[in-house]
């Protein structure tokens, strides 16, 4: 959330348990407080008129999440999904409470204590709001690690999603339509 | 249009009972000589409810008793008299034999008056003698009293009359009571004003008043509470003598007590078993036989608990049908057993299933019993005569269905008294009784309830439907529009025939409403009216919104629920029997209907197994009153499935009501008919 980023960015030489995992050549970082659980790949549930990026829903243990592909989020290559993909459940904290999504990653590599002074904010790379999901960057092991604010990243997709619930007429699903006839 | 009040018995025993209880417990508590007021005021309170109750179910024993028993508590509340061995002693008797009334009436066998007199005697007893200690040699020694409408008693009644607030609100006239008090002797009247709020405060609708009134002795003390009979329940009401020696004792209904002294030294000698036991049934008598079913009786329980138990039996479900499934796969005589055991598993799961069900379960009557006293309150204020019939009460349904099916009913209630039922005048002229009759049924049907709410009146109006609609210019002024759609149109938003608006009924926001609270409960709502002879409006639900009958139906590798409530038929085309209209999309024909055919896989983007309209099926599915073809590609199968939300984690999609996880734990989509109607049209708009 907000305050964590203050707290990185201020550097207040705090240590935070950061859960990394593997998205292409990169290194990303996610705060190990809100990873649920990992599990295997297993065949979604596709959702009707649904951003590409959100692939289906799985069930876990009785509730129905859905799966979000990072790579496609983030605008990567498509990687097969095979039996070594993994899912990174985790939980965002919305305006409208406490949801759970899990998102597909090439593979899992640690959990690592990330000093939050050592992290960088992560430099503007032109595209407005490109970069406003992260936290910042930080090196661990000589690895380059870009922690990720999913409250920012997914809740935001979920806002929207819901916001589009509110509106069954309204734009929200013709913007939906439109994405899934394009 | 008589409620039949034997169905609210058992809660009333259940909850009598259980103040019986805390009464027990409070006066266990209380100290003699300096006695809790709080504590008093919670007996007083637990005896009036229970004298209200049972006034309310006709037991007039029980009310007559709790009566003397308030009026005792009453004196103890007001300081009026000491909390002494004696009292606590007699209460605590009262406690027993009132527990005693309470289930030789539940178990319809007669109650043992002798017991419940010789005590009540005793109670007035103390009451008269309130002023003594009780220590002393009882003054009346000897002295049964007098049968009612003994000659001339002396002495005065004093009568305290203190209505509650709403007295007015309920139908009853203080002053008339007044009045009916001063016909029957003269009549002492004293005002108290304390109440009374300051000018700015009082509401007119309110009573802030009460009356301490004085008639002479020698009228009836019968005579007296008849004046207070309809008010009871609504105000303190105590009736005493006063100014009176001692032998002026209240008359009792008991002729024949021997000599008073026993009367009153057994209370005194009995609190070491009252209180020693004070659950034990007393005796053995008929009692002991009534307990084993008094007792069963029931216990509260949260909502969120019976909830949570039904989360985790649909887990176990869930569970159990995909072991049922990796069942099937083993081999050998292992295989076998396991078979068979899964079987059992799968049995008692269902029977699991529907007990927890069941748990939520609530009769109907729950909400049909406000309805006797409004309909007779609007059909005064119309100046309607109205006959209400109910049936069905008993029939079940889940508690959160329950909850919202309320205001839909008020709703159609309303407007069948309002619009449908004529004045009795008109009724006459039309060969009619002059009295209309509404009726509502509760019925079981398949997995769903349905309610209906029928009247005799003047049916529907199409003349004032189809005017009202061209007025407002929902449909061209030459549209030629069959019964149903005009039953259609009432459905609209904003849309009221009502000429002028009342404030029963004609504000605009009746049916459209009614519809989407339906709707939201995943019913339907269906019209039937004929002109001249009524009206029927028949609401379709389904018993719990946690479980749904739905039919699996395949498209390419996605499985979809489809609600059972919505389909109508499921059925093969020949690519023969289906027409592309320019532009317009495909349809079919259907029953003499051209039925719009909305294929699955272009609206949800799936790769199909066929896209030949011979090769798949068609799930002819109503929504919104419209029906359309949903193609698919095969059907699966039908099963009760356990609703998911989709949008806990995710959010709303179209089209789409939640979810629900298949035997092999995969998930399913259900399809929301009426969505998917709106999705394909805006799309075939676009």
């Amino acid at each position: 959330m907000s305050n964590n980023s203050t707290d990185r960015q201020q550097g207040s030489g705090e240590f935070r348990q950061v859960l990394t995992f593997v998205l292409g050549d990169e290194t990303y970082g996610v705060d190990i407080l809100r990873v649920q659980e990992i599990r295997g790949w297993s065949a979604v549930t596709k959702i009707p008129n649904s951003p590409p990026h959100v692939l289906g829903v799985l069930n876990l243990r009785g509730s129905i999440v859905p799966i979000v592909d990072l790579r496609m989020r983030f605008a990567l290559d498509r990687a097969e999904y095979t039996a070594v993909t993994v899912i990174i459940v985790m939980s965002v904290v919305t305006p409208s409470g406490r949801r759970d999504f899990g998102v597909v990653v090439d593979g899992v590599s640690d959990v690592v204590d990330v000093n939050s002074a050592e992290v960088k904010p992560a430099p503007e790379l032109g595209e407005r709001g490109a970069t406003d999901f992260l936290f910042g960057l930080v090196t661990v092991a000589e690895r380059m690690v870009v922690l990720l604010d999913i409250d920012r990243l997914i809740g935001r997709d979920l806002a929207s999603m819901s916001g589009a619930a509110a509106e069954p007429h309204g734009d929200g699903a013709d913007a939906a339509l439109a994405v899934n006839a394009a | 249009m008589t409620v039949d009040l034997t169905q609210f018995h058992d809660a009333f025993f259940e909850e009598s009972f259980e103040a019986l209880d805390s009464m027990e417990a409070a006066l266990l508590k209380l100290d003699i000589g300096a006695p809790d007021r709080e504590l008093i005021n919670t007996i007083f309170r637990v005896a009036h409810s229970i004298k209200g109750g049972s006034a309310t179910f006709g037991f007039s024993d029980i009310a007559s008793f709790t009566h003397s028993l308030e009026t005792l508590l009453d004196e103890l509340r007001s300081g009026g008299m000491a909390v002494t061995v004696a009292v606590s002693d007699l209460l605590l008797k009262s406690v027993d034999v009132m527990r005693a009334m309470l289930r030789a009436v539940q178990a319809k066998q007669p109650i043992d008056a002798q017991r419940v007199s010789d005590l009540q005697f005793d109670l007035e007893v103390a009451i008269a003698r309130k002023n003594e200690t009780v220590a002393s040699p009882p003054a009346q020694a000897g002295t049964p009293a007098p049968a009612q409408g003994a000659p001339a008693v002396p002495g005065r009644w004093q009568i305290r009359f203190r209505p509650f607030r709403e007295l007015m609100a309920r139908g009853n006239d203080p002053l008339r009571m007044l009045r009916e008090l001063a016909e029957l002797a003269e009549l002492h009247v004293r005002l108290d004003a304390q109440d009374l709020p300051p000018f700015a405060h009082i509401s007119p609708q309110d009573c802030h008043l009460a009356w301490t009134l004085e008639i002479p002795g020698d009228v009836p003390e019968e005579a007296i509470r008849q004046v207070f009979e309809w008010a009871e329940g609504d105000c303190e009401l105590t009736i005493a003598r006063s100014g009176v020696d001692d032998d002026a004792v209240t008359p009792v209904p008991s002729a024949e007590s021997p000599a008073s002294p026993p009367a009153v030294a057994e209370p005194v000698a009995a609190p070491a078993t009252v209180t020693a036991h004070p659950r034990s049934e007393g005796a053995a008598k008929p009692e002991a036989t009534v307990s084993a079913l008094g007792d069963s009786g029931s216990i509260r329980v949260s909502v969120e608990k019976i909830d949570e138990l039904m989360n985790t039996v649909g887990e176990l479900v869930i569970t159990q049908a995909m072991l049922g499934q990796l069942g099937t796969q083993v081999e050998g005589p292992h295989g076998e057993r396991l078979r068979a055991g899964l079987a059992q598993l799968e049995r008692n799961m269902r029977e699991l299933q529907e007990s927890v069900m069941r748990v939520r379960m609530l009769p109907i009557s729950f909400v049909f019993s406000r309805f006797p006293r409004m309909v007779r309150d609007l059909a005064q204020r119309l100046g309607k005569q109205i006959e209400l019939k109910l049936t069905g009460e008993q029939t079940e349904l889940d508690k959160t269905v329950l909850e919202k099916i309320g205001d839909p009913l008020v709703h159609l209630v309303r407007n069948s008294i309002d619009h449908g039922i004529e004045a009795p005048d008109v009724r006459t002229a039309a060969g009619k009784p002059a009295a209309g009759t509404v009726h509502l049924d509760a019925t079981h049907r398949g997995g769903n309830i349905s309610v209906e709410v029928s009247d005799d009146g003047g049916g529907l109006d199409r003349g004032r439907i189809l005017a009202k609609a061209r007025s407002r210019g929902l449909i061209g002024a030459n549209d030629q529009l069959s019964d149903a759609e005009i039953h259609e149109l009432i459905f609209l938003p904003g849309f009221s025939t009502a000429e002028k608006t009342t404030d029963v009924s004609g504000r605009g926001v009746g049916m459209d409403v009614v519809r989407r609270n339906v709707k939201e409960l995943g019913g339907k709502i269906e019209v039937a009216s004929e002109s001249g002879h009524g009206s029927r409006f028949t609401i379709t639900l389904p018993l719990t919104l946690a479980i749904v009958d739905g039919q699996s139906v395949a498209v390419g590798t996605e499985t979809y629920i489809v609600p059972l409530i919505s389909i109508v038929e499921s059925m093969q085309l020949k690519t023969s029997q289906a027409t592309r209209l320019s532009g317009q999309g495909e349809v079919f024909s259907f029953r003499g209907d051209y039925v719009p055919i909305i294929r699955m896989h272009e609206l949800f983007g799936v790769e199909p197994r066929t896209s030949a309209l011979h090769e798949g099926l068609v799930v002819v599915a109503e929504g919104d009153g419209r029906r359309v073809g949903l193609f698919v590609d095969d059907l699966l199968g039908q099963q009760q499935v356990v609703i998911k939300s989709l949008e806990a984690n995710y959010g709303h999609i179209d089209g789409i009501s939640g979810a629900t996880i298949l035997g092999d734990g995969s998930v399913a989509l259900i399809l929301d008919v009426p969505g998917l109607i709106r999705v394909a049209s805006m799309r075939a708009a676009a």
